[in-house]
């Protein structure tokens, strides 16, 4: 099947900032959390994908297709929700779609007018009269209303209560799950990110320091809480995010399925216990804590 | 069928899936021929990626536990209870292995453990009769 | 597409408009320098159509929908061209009425039609210098440009009217336009339209192959 998304070698630089070698591939179905600090790229590597700025290196392609000749048939399968809500803020709902819509040859109006009411947002409301979370939620109502097969998200939670928040992951799910459509989130909140979103990509001053299953690398970071004396002192000097206390150690592991045999004696003894890591643990270490 | 996914379950989301609809079968709770739900159905309840349960259900494949019918959806395969039930011993072999390793560190032998076992059955014969 | 008429329209509409009335002024006060006023002032109003719809081309809403740099290019030219058109007419028109003997009518359409020339080459102009140095940058030049026209036409005007002179008749161009015969000027008008689509079709936004690697 061909990725909805494709990119190889992509890369923009400018003065100050410099994102490069960003390699992705992103099948049907799959929704790919684009996790980092802020300022690492995220939102440039999605105005590449929207064609809003030419690369200065590398390829991209969407189903297929590439910029700047296909990019209105790029930009009419992609929904995108970007940082900034995309409205001039004199204009009320109406307008905007009555100006948007005929652009989609899948507009679905009913399907609008359905998210709008569970928004709570009205046609007449000018744009300026809207609260930030408001205006992120019409940007997602425009960008699911099309039958889009790429979903593009920059964080689209900002400014959202908790409520809401888990509608919009929601809501981006069930978009995906006919499994010929596909996403990816770009977020700093990375709460109930991990189950839904199969791959992971972590991005860090321009480059990508991690990309793949968000299972593989949830199963290979561990959190490991031991006694003194429970664990070699190889593996000891292997951890990562060290401390240790009055009760016992504590480290995180990055290749736990590699030691996972030879700890489980440690284990069985109660010297030894095992805990999840979340994404933010594995973010902060992988990018120094910025 | 009952699924329950934990995020501070140690096995990764799809082993989980896998082992608790396996499991379903074992049981009879999961009949042979029974259609299981639709991957976006179960996705979507169990509040996962499309992908994990597809990768689910294709283990499960693999296994010859169910099978998939193009358009119409994946079926619990007649599997012999003898097989699973060699399984579900393996694996409480291990559990013990490791209750029996426990015990050691306090002196606790095979024997107590077997008295243990006794006393547990005993309890429950009486809250039987 | 007419929905990106409509967005940029408006303000070539007014302009053409304020236009048309600042003519038919001119002809109802017989002021004597009229038609020549109103075209010379036409890169002004040009500048300022525009200028003012610049502003819609800031809808952020452009970056995130399926529409390409070419067709909102497509329409800003189209519509800068019906300006110079339209007041090419409206010029045309207010000649007829004034009444003048035909040889000084067709010299009067002489500068008219060079003023459209000028008119269509500002426009090709001014879409590259936006596209180039952007917004920010390139608005000043506009503005400025629309200034100096405006102080420069009114000095023209302010120091002929001072040495009694009027127009057609006293006009130091006419015997210049007299010279001009009028298919010449037909052509060059054909080269400008042909350039000018041409300038379209050639732009940055209408790019004929991908990105390279």
């Amino acid at each position: 099947m061909t990725p909805i998304l494709e990119t190889a070698r992509l890369g923009l630089a400018y003065p100050g900032f410099d994102l490069r070698d960003i390699d992705l591939s992103l099948a049907p179905g799959s929704i790919l959390a684009l996790i980092g600090p802020s300022g690492a790229g995220k939102t440039t590597l999605m105005k590449l994908i929207m064609g809003q700025v030419p690369p200065s290196s590398g390829q991209l392609k969407v189903a297929g297709l590439s910029h700047p000749v296909d990019l209105k048939e790029i930009r009419s399968r992609i929904g995108y929700v970007g940082e900034d809500p995309p409205f001039m803020p004199n204009k009320r709902v109406g307008e905007i779609i009555r100006f948007a819509a005929p652009y989609y040859s899948r507009w679905d109006s009913a399907r609008f007018n359905d998210l709008l009411r569970e928004f709570d947002i009205d046609h007449r409301q000018k744009v300026q009269n809207l609260s930030r979370g408001r205006k992120s939620l019409l940007s997602l109502a425009l960008a699911l209303s099309h039958e889009a097969d790429l979903l593009l998200l920059d964080e689209p939670t900002a400014g959202i209560d908790a409520h809401r928040r888990r509608q919009v992951l929601r809501l981006m799910a069930e978009h995906v799950a006919d499994g010929t459509r596909s996403a990816m989130i770009a977020t700093h909140q990375t709460d109930g990110l991990a189950p839904l979103a199969d791959r992971l990509a972590i991005l860090h001053r321009g480059r990508i320091v991690f990309e793949g299953e968000t299972e593989e690398i949830l199963a290979s970071w561990k959190w490991l809480r031991y006694r003194d004396g429970a664990v070699s002192r190889e593996l000891e000097e292997a951890l990562v995010s060290r401390e240790s206390g009055a009760f016992g150690n504590r480290g995180l592991i990055r290749t736990y399925p590699e030691v996972q045999a030879d700890l489980e004696g440690a284990r069985a003894a109660g010297d030894l216990q095992v805990g999840n890591a979340s994404i933010d643990d594995i973010l902060i270490s992988l990018t120094g804590g910025e | 069928m009952f699924i329950a996914l934990s995020n501070d379950n140690p096995d990764p989301m799809y082993r989980q899936v896998t082992d608790q609809i396996r499991d379903a079968i074992a049981s009879g709770e999961l009949q042979p021929d029974e259609l299981l739900p639709s991957i976006r159905e179960l996705a979507l309840s169990l509040d996962v990626s499309v992908i994990t349960i597809k990768r689910a259900y294709r283990d499960l494949e693999t296994e010859g536990l169910i099978r998939t019918r193009q358009g119409l959806g994946s079926f619990v395969t007649a599997v012999d209870p003898a097989i699973l039930r060699q399984e579900k011993l393996a694996e409480i072999q291990g559990e013990l292995s490791r209750i029996l390793l426990r015990g050691r560190k306090f002196n606790i032998t095979s024997e107590d453990i077997v008295t243990l076992i006794e006393q547990i059955e005993g309890g429950e014969h009486d809250t039987d009769s | 597409m007419m929905a990106l008429v409509k967005k940029f329209g408006l303000f070539y509409l007014t302009t053409a408009m304020t236009f048309f009335f600042l003519c038919a002024y001119s002809l109802a006060a017989s002021a004597p320098n009229f038609p020549f006023l109103p075209a010379m002032f036409l890169p002004i109003y040009l500048s300022n159509a525009v200028a003012m719809s610049e502003r819609e081309t800031g809808d952020p809403l452009l970056g995130v929908l399926p529409i390409s740099p070419g067709e909102i290019m497509k329409v800003k030219f189209s519509l800068a061209f019906i300006l110079v058109v339209v007041s090419w007419l409206n010029m045309a028109l207010f000649t007829a009425l004034q009444g003048l003997p035909p040889a000084m009518a067709a010299n009067v359409m002489k500068l008219n039609t060079i003023f459209g020339i000028i008119g269509l080459i500002l426009a090709a102009a001014f879409q590259y210098g936006i596209h180039f140095f952007s917004w920010g940058a390139f608005h000043k030049v506009i503005i400025g440009f629309a200034a100096v026209s405006g102080v420069f036409g009114i000095a023209f005007f302010v120091g002929l009217a001072k040495k009694g002179l009027n127009y057609p008749g006293g006009f130091p161009l006419i015997p210049v336009l007299e010279t001009i015969p009028g298919f010449a000027l037909g052509i060059l008008v054909i080269i400008a339209v042909a350039l000018y689509h041409l300038a379209y079709r050639r732009g940055p936004w209408n790019p004929r192959r991908q990105y390279a690697g």
